[in-house]
């Protein structure tokens, strides 16, 4: 998280999918992150658990970077930067 | 009980069959002794099993299996158990033509009894985002070495799952390779965020109290990678990618859970294990009648000799004192 102390990141938009299940958590961060420019930030609130588990390793898998995260509780905010397609 | 899966009329051998090859002549049963022809409850009916390694079959491949199919079957194929293609409803008479027609599309026939059947895989990591393994090239390059080796007391099953998620339970096989992954973990690349942990479904990670950073639990761990993937910062990366070995199991009336014999043995070194399995098995079944090897492994000085000649092929990747195979009666 010392990334962050140089250079504050200023998500677009907040998306919080805690209420959401598999396949949807899926959908609404994919239609999520289709609204951004690469480069541009996401802040993401996830669950711990089953959303935790699977959602940071496809944002890897799919070219994204997830910069910082900050638990609150059972949430996590994460914030991620857009890969380039 | 369907007994009309055969279309009567269609492709009969006497309107196909070339000279000389008609129903007044002996046909040639050279195709039913060599295997996976299946009798069925149906008089001088036979299904044909397909050798399909690892479940994989290719498109021109398929199209001929239909025709096939279409010309001398019923009206469906079934998809077996270990992920071959049978063709039901063969008469006797069209075996062999059927052998010729599915070899000219390179299409072989599986086999059956006391043999090294097909090896069965998961789709593996070509695919698949979990597979940390090559299951199918493992499946094609072990059926293409090994497959239709005997007769021995019994049958010889393989298979290969591509993670610890073991979609191709091998621990229900006289072999089973599962693909695994040993992660280490880089405290200079790390940025103590949390999500290894929270990313471990084993608990394997726990985050040290103040400095957030991971501490492994080799214990608890799967060898799944989960955190090498979610890591952000490649903190986690793979120190050693092979295969958790399993020997013994079965399935049947008297199942047996197979037993961990080995941790990430390395691809090279595959095909010597299952020679040295194979003859191992070869040798100390015989005289004792239909036995499965997890059966034969159930005596603990027969296990004792096992682990000991088994042993100097295993290596650096032997489990240390692993227990026998566990029966697991269902019956009872
Ligand atoms: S065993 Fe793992 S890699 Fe293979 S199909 Fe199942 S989940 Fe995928
Ligand atoms: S390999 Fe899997 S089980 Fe082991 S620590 Fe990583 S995520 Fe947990
Ligand atoms: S995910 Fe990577 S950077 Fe984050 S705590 Fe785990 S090892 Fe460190």
């Amino acid at each position: 998280m010392a990334a962050q102390a140089a250079r504050p990141v200023v998500p677009v938009r907040t998306v919080d999918v805690t209420g959401s299940r598999c396949p949807m958590t899926f959908v609404r961060v994919k239609v999520a992150l289709d609204g951004l420019a690469p480069g541009e930030v996401l802040e993401l609130v996830l669950l711990e658990g089953e959303q935790m588990q699977d959602v940071p390793k496809n944002l890897k898998d799919e070219g994204h970077r997830v910069l910082a995260v900050v638990r609150k509780g059972p949430k996590y905010h994460l914030l991620v930067r857009k890969g380039e397609p | 009980m369907i007994r009309d899966g055969h279309a009567p009329g269609r492709g009969g051998p006497a309107a196909q069959a070339p000279p000389g090859e008609g129903r007044g002549a002996e046909p040639d049963y050279k195709a039913l002794k060599a295997g996976g022809m299946v009798r069925q409850r149906q008089k001088d009916r036979f299904t044909v099993r397909l050798k399909c390694p690892g479940g994989r079959v290719p498109l021109e491949r398929l199209a001929r299996i239909a025709e096939v199919a279409r010309r001398y079957g019923g009206q469906y194929v079934h998809l077996s158990f270990r992920q071959s293609i049978e063709i039901p409803y063969v008469a006797l008479e069209d075996l062999d033509r059927v052998r010729r027609e599915l070899a000219e599309a390179g299409q072989e026939i599986a086999t059956c009894g006391a043999r090294v059947r097909v090896p069965t895989a998961c789709s593996g990591c070509e695919y698949n985002p979990n597979g940390l393994t090559d299951t199918q090239k493992m499946a094609a390059d072990v059926a293409a070495r090994f497959f239709g080796r005997g007769p021995f007391a019994h049958k010889f099953k393989m298979s290969f799952s591509g993670c610890p998620i073991d979609c191709a339970r091998t621990s229900e096989n006289d072999l089973g390779f599962q693909g695994a992954v040993e992660p280490r973990w880089d405290e200079s690349a790390c940025t103590a965020c949390g999500l290894c942990a929270a990313a471990c479904r084993e608990g394997a990670i726990e985050l040290a109290a103040g400095t957030n950073k991971p501490r492994y639990r080799r214990d608890k761990c799967l060898f799944c990678g989960d955190c090498i993937r979610a890591c952000p910062v490649d903190a986690w990366q793979a120190q050693r990618t092979g295969w958790m070995v399993r020997v013994g199991g079965k399935h049947g009336r008297h199942p047996i859970v197979g037993a961990r014999i080995a941790a990430m043995l390395p691809d090279a070194n595959v095909s010597g294990l299952i020679e040295a399995v194979i003859s191992w098995y070869e040798k100390n079944a015989a005289g004792k009648g239909r036995i499965r090897l997890g059966a034969l492994l159930q005596d603990p000085a027969a296990w004792r000799r096992f682990l000991a000649d088994i042993g100097p092929v295993l290596g650096e990747w032997a489990a240390p004192d692993p227990a026998p195979p566990r029966p697991c009666e269902i019956h009872f």
